[in-house]
């Protein structure tokens, strides 16, 4: 945690948006989440491992229809994280629309 | 893409995405009757006359695995019908109800002979679990629009 409460690992653009889809979810599909984050694939790759490294996330691989598919879920450290992320966000931009300094 | 963002932009990011994935997550139309019939068969199984009830049972609870992993494969997404929020309740709602109506079918077509009370029972399950299911729904669909936690 660092300034205001920002988590740097969840910060930047894409990893913010792999973390606000599942949030929502229990798992959701790489597949999906690299349609929808509008990232290649080597570059959700990399970002998935930075949050897997900092413990946020979790990836299984599992047959589905006899079609190998990788599956990620936010680990409940992630969705504090990410939680704690959100309300510091929500601070910060209620602050700035009051004038206020952070 | 820039790598930072101020607050106001982020938490638009945020939201961006999750109603992207709201956008797609809903069930089709086929889910919520197919999933009725499938509580419908749990509840008049546990009254029927044995195997037969215990098989329905067998086969209604492979017949929901089954509806949910086609709309896991479908959609790319994967959720616990007892997840937090509204939708839990509906759920808890829903479980209670037919462990009720399954016990009502039972007990009347056991101990009082009203055989046709299992299938009544479970006409009344198909009704409320796609009504349940369509609930359930709604209310993930909404808290995936609400302000993200």
């Amino acid at each position: 945690m660092t300034i205001a409460g920002l988590d740097p690992v969840i910060h930047a653009p894409v990893r913010l948006q792999i973390c606000a889809i599942l949030s929502a979810t229990d798992e959701a599909e790489f597949a999906l989440v690299r349609e929808e984050t509008g990232v290649s694939e080597s570059v959700l790759s990399k970002q998935v491992k930075l949050l897997e490294e900092a413990g946020y996330v979790r990836v299984r691989k599992a047959t589905l229809a006899s079609r190998q598919r990788t599956w990620l879920a936010l680990t409940a450290a992630g969705r504090d994280a990410f939680a704690a992320h959100m309300r510091a966000l929500t601070r910060l931009a209620a602050a700035a629309a009051n004038g206020v300094a952070a | 893409m820039a790598d930072e963002l101020d607050p106001a932009e982020a938490l638009a990011l945020a939201k961006g995405a999750r109603d992207r994935v709201a956008a797609r997550a809903g069930t089709p139309a086929w889910y919520a009757p197919l999933y009725g019939l499938c509580c419908g068969g749990l509840v008049a199984g546990a009254g029927m006359k044995q195997p037969l009830g215990l098989a329905i049972i067998g086969v209604s609870l492979a017949a929901v695995l089954l509806l949910y992993r086609t709309w896991q494969q479908q959609s790319g997404l994967s959720v616990s019908g007892y997840r937090k929020g509204r939708t839990r309740t509906i759920a808890l709602a829903l479980a209670a109800l037919l462990v009720m109506l399954a016990l009502g079918g039972f007990e009347l077509s056991t101990r009082f002979g009203i055989l046709w009370a299992p299938y009544a029972c479970g006409a009344a399950a198909a009704l409320t679990g796609a009504l349940a299911s369509l609930a359930w729904d709604r209310a993930w669909l909404a808290e995936l629009a609400g302000d993200v936690e």
